[in-house]
């Protein structure tokens, strides 16, 4: 079912073009919107919580137009990508006051705070004041007051920067399980990763265009006929490189010193064969990555 | 229904009365609110008797300079802070209308700037009274007058800095400008002129109320229901201005 329905959605700031007729569908569970910085991503999440309102095309969150719609917004948890709150709370109080708008009673929104505060393991940090929090504790307790409310659809902008490797993988946990409570998620990131890890799900953008949307696995089908790469370390470039020309499938071969960049058109042969050759021409290999092995690769190959 | 719309205005307004009350702005304009009571202090501190006229010439020179400071200060930055800090998105994504928003902000900034402005006056008061030894009792429609020119004033100011605060950027130039240039030459000249001040307003509602001393001595033609309603007004329409801005227009941050 789908959450969010963009058609040709177009916002000017001024002269500049934010969003250049956008259309999207977001279906519930988990969606990434993926793009890099000043690509629109915010600015589409703004016209979804009715901050904004498009120039042109229609927008329907939750089967409602979202500009001016508090009724609409009561059903949302948006965390949005600046670190500001307010700093002279404490980060239970911030969530408590959050929960008090929304129409809680005393007793209801302190319970609440609590218990979101530690779902984001901010127990222990809770009542001290909020400009006393590192950037990841602040992302952590916009999530908490994101969700506190029991939100329909949570709006999530770059929600991982700035937080730390256990928050990091704290807000994750917390993400990934929020389908099974019936939450659909957007999470715009710019840090294409971190949205696979957490959903297989994206629509991408750049310039404030949708370029391809659907599972990541159906986008890479869409570019099945570009040249694969694969980067080698190795102390002996030259010889590891005459050894992988004479394979028909390498399409191309670049030296970075001691780092080979191969551009093969039949990933599975390269993948099957390399270890032959190596081992055949006694050849140490250092290091191997695959750009292409990640969302990177895919959005790269598409606004190229 | 009822009781959630109540604990939206105790959170809302109670949030606002502390930030003005207790924040480090709130601070500087206790200083400034409470400068008739370093004055008439001082006065009696010199071993001078502050009688009932000299506290009215003292306390309406200082009274247009606390009232404006203290709306322009607080009245301003109810919208104009979070639109800055970007903050508004955690308001206005929760249940609660924009109308109440603006509404419960506002009631907040009143109680509160009211109290800054009036406090001191009422201190001032009996501390003068003291002095001279009169009962307070015996000019008390002076101190009646004073309070309710503050409780006007602080409505009317508060109102159209709210909705400067909301429209411009540079609010607090635009509020300085208004609140000393504008409040202070055109309640002088002549003709109907001073109708669109309003000091000239609330000086109306001291003339109506004290009959004796320099606040019975304003030229005016206005009732006291009229001096009271049109200041009243001004604010009703400035703060539903404001909510008209906070539905039409968009919120852009700076993010």
């Amino acid at each position: 079912m789908s959450v969010i329905e963009g058609e040709g959605l177009t916002k000017w700031y001024g002269e500049v073009l934010g969003l250049n007729r956008f259309t999207a569908s977001f279906d519930d569970g988990i969606t990434g919107l993926v793009g890099p910085n000043g690509a629109g991503k915010s600015t589409f999440l703004k016209l979804v919580i009715g901050q904004l309102i498009q120039d042109e095309g229609s927008l329907v969150v939750l089967g409602e137009k979202p500009f001016n719609n508090q009724r609409l917004m009561a059903r949302l948890g948006y965390c949005p990508e600046h670190n500001r709150l307010y700093d002279y709370m404490s980060g239970r109080r911030f969530v408590a006051t959050l929960l008090r708008l929304s129409g809680y009673n005393r007793e209801e929104a302190e319970r609440r705070a609590v218990e979101g505060m530690k779902l984001v393991d901010l127990q222990a940090d809770m009542d001290r004041p909020l400009g006393g929090y590192s950037k990841g504790m602040r992302q952590r307790t916009k999530l908490a007051q994101a969700l506190a409310h029991d939100p329909g659809l949570l709006i999530l902008d770059e929600p991982l920067n700035g937080t730390d490797p256990v928050g990091r993988a704290r807000m994750m946990e917390v993400i990934q399980g929020l389908p099974e409570q019936g939450v659909s998620v957007i999470v715009s990131s710019h840090i294409l990763h971190e949205v696979e890890r957490l959903t297989d799900r994206i629509v991408l953008i750049h310039r404030g265009k949708a370029i391809a949307s659907g599972l990541i696995r159906e986008i890479r089908r869409l570019i099945d006929d570009h040249p694969h790469t694969v980067r080698i370390g190795t102390p002996r470039p030259r010889s590891l490189a005459t050894e992988l020309a004479a394979q028909d499938h390498v399409a191309e071969i670049v030296f970075d010193g001691d780092m080979l960049t191969v551009r093969t058109r039949d990933p599975e042969a390269f993948y099957r064969e390399l270890p032959g050759i190596v081992v055949e021409a006694d050849i140490s290999v250092t290091s191997m990555e695959s750009p292409d092995d990640n969302l990177e690769a895919v959005f790269r190959y598409l606004v190229e | 229904m009822i009781a959630e719309e109540w604990g939206r205005f105790t959170t809302l307004a109670g949030l606002t009365a502390k930030t003005t009350l207790s924040s480090r702005k709130g601070a500087v304009t206790w200083v400034v609110a409470l400068l008739p009571l370093y004055v008439i202090g001082g006065v009696i501190a010199a071993g001078r008797q502050v009688d009932i006229e000299l506290f009215q010439i003292l306390i309406l020179a200082l009274l247009s300079l606390v009232l404006v400071v203290t709306a322009l200060v607080h009245g301003s930055r109810l919208f104009r802070e979070e639109l800055e800090d970007n903050t508004l998105a955690y308001l206005t994504t929760r249940g609660i209308s924009k109308a109440s928003l603006v509404a419960y902000k506002f009631l907040g900034y009143y109680g509160s700037a009211l109290l800054i402005v009036t406090l001191p006056i009422v201190a001032t008061y009996f501390l003068a009274a003291a002095s001279t030894g009169v009962p307070a009792a015996e000019n008390i429609e002076v101190l009646g007058a004073f309070v309710a020119m503050a409780a006007v004033g602080i409505a009317a100011f508060g109102g159209l800095f709210l909705l400067i605060g909301f429209a411009l950027k540079r609010a607090l130039m635009a509020g300085l400008l208004y609140g000393f240039l504008w409040e202070t030459i055109l309640p002088i000249l002549p003709g109907n002129v001073p109708l669109l001040s309003i000091t000239h307003y609330l000086r109306s509602i001291g003339k109506n109320l004290v009959s004796t001393g320099i606040l019975s001595q304003w030229i005016t033609t206005l009732d006291l229901f009229t001096a009271v309603l049109v200041p009243l007004l001004i604010a009703a329409a400035a703060v539903g201005l404001t909510y008209v801005l906070l539905i039409t227009r968009e919120i852009k941050s700076k993010d």
